[in-house]
């Protein structure tokens, strides 16, 4: 595990030195979750949808190069340029060259998580090309020089007079004012001249249609139609997990994305874009970056059906409790715990471990991916990678040498005794931190001790 | 090798077993009565109705409200308002009233394309917006919705279900983000 | 029935009480064995990704238990993990964990229980663990929009006078998660405190569920704060009139095995 202050609990110990905020953020969080409950209960075929999501996906995953082919294919008559890149250098290469050939230097970017996985806006800024994050929560977390705490609410860890605080010295808002209408309006005014004024558009995209060549990308501030309507060239960046086969298909998805996402039964704009307006540009960026990696791995190739709409991180307990900086991945929350790793498994790997395992994620997913048996996975190759700290490791090995023979067990239970005051043959030396805030009982006899006693007289 | 085949490669590959594509079933609407749950869904995500007979009375219900008509545009022949704008007309937009074809009751979305839309941005960038829809044109669900439109018929277009919105300070919930401040939906026969 | 009796190892020496209670209650439905070389379901090992070194733990279960008609223990946590995992990590034991089931499953499902003879006058909030909830479907989870069938909440109806009561998050996650509750401490440590608050304002008296592990954490939180709330497991509660001969009481207070 490195050091710094890269791993799970160090990130989170640092956000929970702060209990009102992490109530605060709890609860902002579980409200979140609590509208999707409601949203997902509308819908007697809930759970019906979600199998058929899962299934859409697993089919299409199971002939990707297929449909990948169709789709370029059928999004080149329309005169959509397609290119491919096979991880986040050349993702950001192409963009630079596309921006570079329309000597563009004023670009707008809606909310794209593949182009953060990429880190695209510091590559584009060493070249001197001013990214204007237009989502709001993006934008905030921009100006504030930090990374999204979530993929949906971006801004989530801030609290308004913050983001007030902020606008004044970015935005010259009134001083001390932190009314989100207020402070919303003038991200509108102050954002409505960059869109009005920019080269290029770089957008995400939510489905990508094989057998039509277009793409569908899900807002409810209207920033990509703001952005890639008025900007001469329309950059939209997808990974390759994003098709669909036939727009059929997208019936299902629109019904669960936003119920899962916000609780809302569908985004305001849902915006289907197939061909450019003449004069005007549009071109795809078709993304690897290790999913082909994942998808040739059994146990975690369904972690791509994710369409990111957060609701994993809504409901896990560990997410809403140490926040999503503490993950120090692009995507935090679950659904990044089972994707870092594929990326990098030493550097990711604490975050597999946080987690209770509670199963929770798994059950709110729109698409069924088995996240919480995932996690698990995950913890057995970062088992066998040597990827744990040592000290568990040790512990671990003990305790199970001590589990598997019954002889051991019983004495280290009576050793345990004696020596601890107490039986506590299951945690050891690593029992220190459970004793800071905890308590555990000290009965002065095992279950094992009464029933010898006992079994005769029953 | 270039990128792409790179990619594909590595695609094929893989040991994939084969996964059946599942057929889409029928999906009953959620009440019996798919307009009053169309009303009701678009009263909760603060859109204002109008009901009418026809386009033709459009400019009779906004003679009232303080806009300009210079400042309208729509996609509607037969109205008398602005059908083209130069790039730099477009921030000027006080309303923008669209074609609405297809109106999904479940949740309120209305499929509007860009046909006769002189500029795209026009779905977004007038301070307020007006879909017109006929009643004829109400389908319960996304499915039904998709079976009756084609996506690749027209370059761009879209689902519209409300005013532009963000809820990204705080969780508190405001209209006009980006987009339009406010939706009229107009329904005629 | 032979039924063998499954104590997790954390209950075998840290809740004796909540074996007693188990033993007591499958005594009226078989013939009840204890078989003393057992120790660990091996979920510790696993869960920390370990899987390997719980293969002796598994081995040693197999070998305890294969000789009953059936096999119960009073945690769907142990169980569950054998029933995921536990084939996985040593298939040879799979017959074996067909026949385990946690006792919910056991009252529920097998011998369908309509009546028991139990008596707790108080307010018991029911805490659904996680692996049961969600991972044997015992109870309806808020997430899903299918019901199960609220097996735990039913068993606990049949008890006489006590009174239910519902937390406002009606199935969040305790925060103990085996070593979880160490290594992200910070977070254990809240996710309990939340739910004790959530219990406490909601006047129960008392916090019970299927799963022990879950009521140790809550428990090291009540005891250290001293807070006025207490943990008991479904068996207990279960076994509630099943008054002790007055040696076996003895026997409880006055032993010193060591």
């Amino acid at each position: 595990m490195e050091k710094g202050n890269s791993t799970h609990p160090v990130g989170a110990e640092a956000f929970n030195k702060d209990k009102k905020r992490v109530a605060w953020h709890d609860k902002a969080l579980w409200f979140v979750r609590e509208k999707r409950d409601k949203a997902a209960h509308q819908i007697p075929e809930w759970e019906q949808l979600r199998e058929l999501a899962a299934q859409i996906k697993a089919h299409t995953l199971s002939q990707l190069d297929l449909y990948l082919e169709q789709f370029e294919k059928n999004a080149l008559k329309n005169g959509i340029h397609i290119h491919w890149a096979k991880d986040a250098e050349e993702h950001n290469t192409i963009i630079a060259d596309i921006l570079e050939n329309h000597q563009a230097k004023k670009v707008v970017k809606s909310k794209s998580m593949l182009t953060e996985e990429c880190g695209l806006n510091p590559f584009l800024e060493q070249r001197n090309i001013e990214v204007i994050d237009t989502d709001l929560g993006e934008r905030i977390v921009q100006l504030a020089d930090e990374k999204p705490s979530h993929i949906v609410l971006p801004a989530i860890h801030k609290k308004k007079e913050e983001v007030g605080a902020l606008f004044h010295q970015h935005l010259h808002t009134q001083k001390g004012a932190s009314d989100p209408a207020y402070l919303t309006q003038e991200a509108r005014k102050h954002l409505r001249t960059k869109f009005l004024n920019a080269d290029a558009a770089i957008t995400g995209v939510n489905f990508a249609v094989a057998n039509t060549g277009g793409f569908v990308v899900c807002t409810n501030e209207g920033n990509v139609d703001m952005g890639a309507n008025l900007a001469k060239v329309h950059i939209a960046c997808m990974g390759i997990e994003k098709l669909v086969p036939s727009q059929e298909h997208l019936g299902v998805f629109l019904r669960l994305l936003a119920r899962s996402a916000t609780g809302q039964p569908i985004t305001t704009y849902s915006s289907h874009f197939h061909r450019p307006k003449k004069g005007r540009e549009i071109h795809i960026i078709l993304v690897d970056n290790g999913r082909t990696n994942q998808l040739a791995k059994p146990d975690f190739k369904s972690s791509l059906n994710c369409i990111r709409c957060g609701a994993c991180m809504n409901t896990c307990p560990v997410y809403r409790r140490s926040g999503g900086h503490s993950y120090n991945y692009s995507i935090p929350g679950p659904i990044g715990a089972i994707l870092s790793p594929g990326k990098d498994l030493k550097k990711y790997s604490s975050l597999p471990f946080a987690s209770t395992l509670c199963g929770s994620c798994t059950d709110v997913c729109p698409v069924k991916i088995d996240i919480h048996t995932q996690l698990y996975k995950w913890r057995q190759i970062i088992g066998k990678e040597g990827h744990l700290p040592k000290g568990k490791k040790t512990v671990m090995q003990l305790t199970g040498k001590v589990m598997g023979q019954s002889k051991t067990f019983s004495m280290m239970s009576a050793i345990g005794k004696k020596i601890l005051g107490g039986p506590k043959v299951l945690a050891y030396n690593a029992l220190n931190p459970w004793t800071e805030d905890r308590d555990l009982p000290s009965p002065n006899f095992t279950f094992k001790d009464w029933y010898k006693k006992n079994k005769n007289n029953e | 090798m270039s990128s792409k085949s790179s990619i594909i490669d590595a695609i094929r590959n893989i040991e994939k077993e084969e996964v059946h594509l599942p057929r889409i079933p029928y999906f009953e609407g959620l009440s019996y009565d798919s307009t009053a749950f169309f009303l009701d869904m678009l009263q909760r995500l603060g859109v204002e109705v109008i009901q009418g007979n026809s386009i033709e009375d459009i400019p009779y219900y906004l003679q009232e409200r303080e806009f300009d008509s210079k400042k309208i545009f729509t996609q509607f022949s037969e109205l008398p308002y602005r059908k083209t704008l130069k790039h730099g007309q477009l921030e000027s937009i006080q309303l923008s009233i669209l074609n609405g074809k297809v109106a999904v009751a479940e949740n309120g979305a209305i499929w509007v394309t860009d046909e006769r839309l002189s500029n795209r941005a026009l779905t977004v960038i007038g301070e307020h917006l007006l879909i017109a829809i006929s009643k004829r044109n109400l389908v319960w669900n996304m499915h039904e919705a998709y079976a009756n439109i084609s996506i690749h018929e027209h370059g761009y277009g879209m689902f519209i279900s409300g005013p532009s919105k963000t809820a990204d300070i705080e969780q508190s919930l405001v209209k006009g983000a980006h987009g339009s401040k406010s939706l009229i939906v107009f329904i005629y026969e | 029935m032979k039924i063998g009796l499954f104590i997790p190892c954390y209950i075998n020496q840290l809740y004796p009480q909540v074996g007693i209670s188990t033993f007591q209650l499958l005594q009226q439905y078989g013939e009840v064995e204890y078989p003393i070389s057992q120790t660990c379901c091996g979920q510790p090992m696993a869960n920390s990704g370990c899987e390997n070194d719980s293969i002796g733990a598994i081995k040693v279960f197999k070998k305890a238990f294969e000789k009953y008609d059936i096999v119960i223990g009073p945690s769907a946590s142990c169980v569950l993990h054998l029933r995921e995992h536990g084939v996985n990590i040593f298939p040879s034991a799979k017959e074996v964990i067909d026949k385990t089931y946690d006792l919910t499953e056991f009252l529920f499902d097998i011998i369908k229980i309509k009546h028991i003879n139990a008596t707790f006058p108080h307010k018991v909030a029911l805490h659904k663990s996680c692996h049961g909830l969600r991972g044997m479907r015992l109870e309806s989870c808020s997430e899903r929009v299918k019901r199960a069938p609220d097996k735990q909440k039913k068993l606990l109806k049949l008890v006489d006078k006590i009174k239910l009561v519902s937390p406002s998050r009606a199935d969040e996650c305790c925060g103990f998660g085996g070593t979880f509750s160490v290594t992200e401490k910070d977070v254990s440590v809240q996710m309990g405190n939340d739910r004790l608050a959530d219990y406490i304002h909601n006047g129960a008296e008392y916090i019970t569920s299927g799963d022990m592990s879950c009521l140790m954490h809550l428990e090291g939180l009540i005891k250290r704060q001293k807070l006025n709330i207490k943990v008991i497991h479904m068996a207990e509660i279960l076994a509630s009139n099943k008054v002790m001969v007055p040696e076996e009481k003895e026997i409880l207070e006055t032993s010193n095995i060591h």
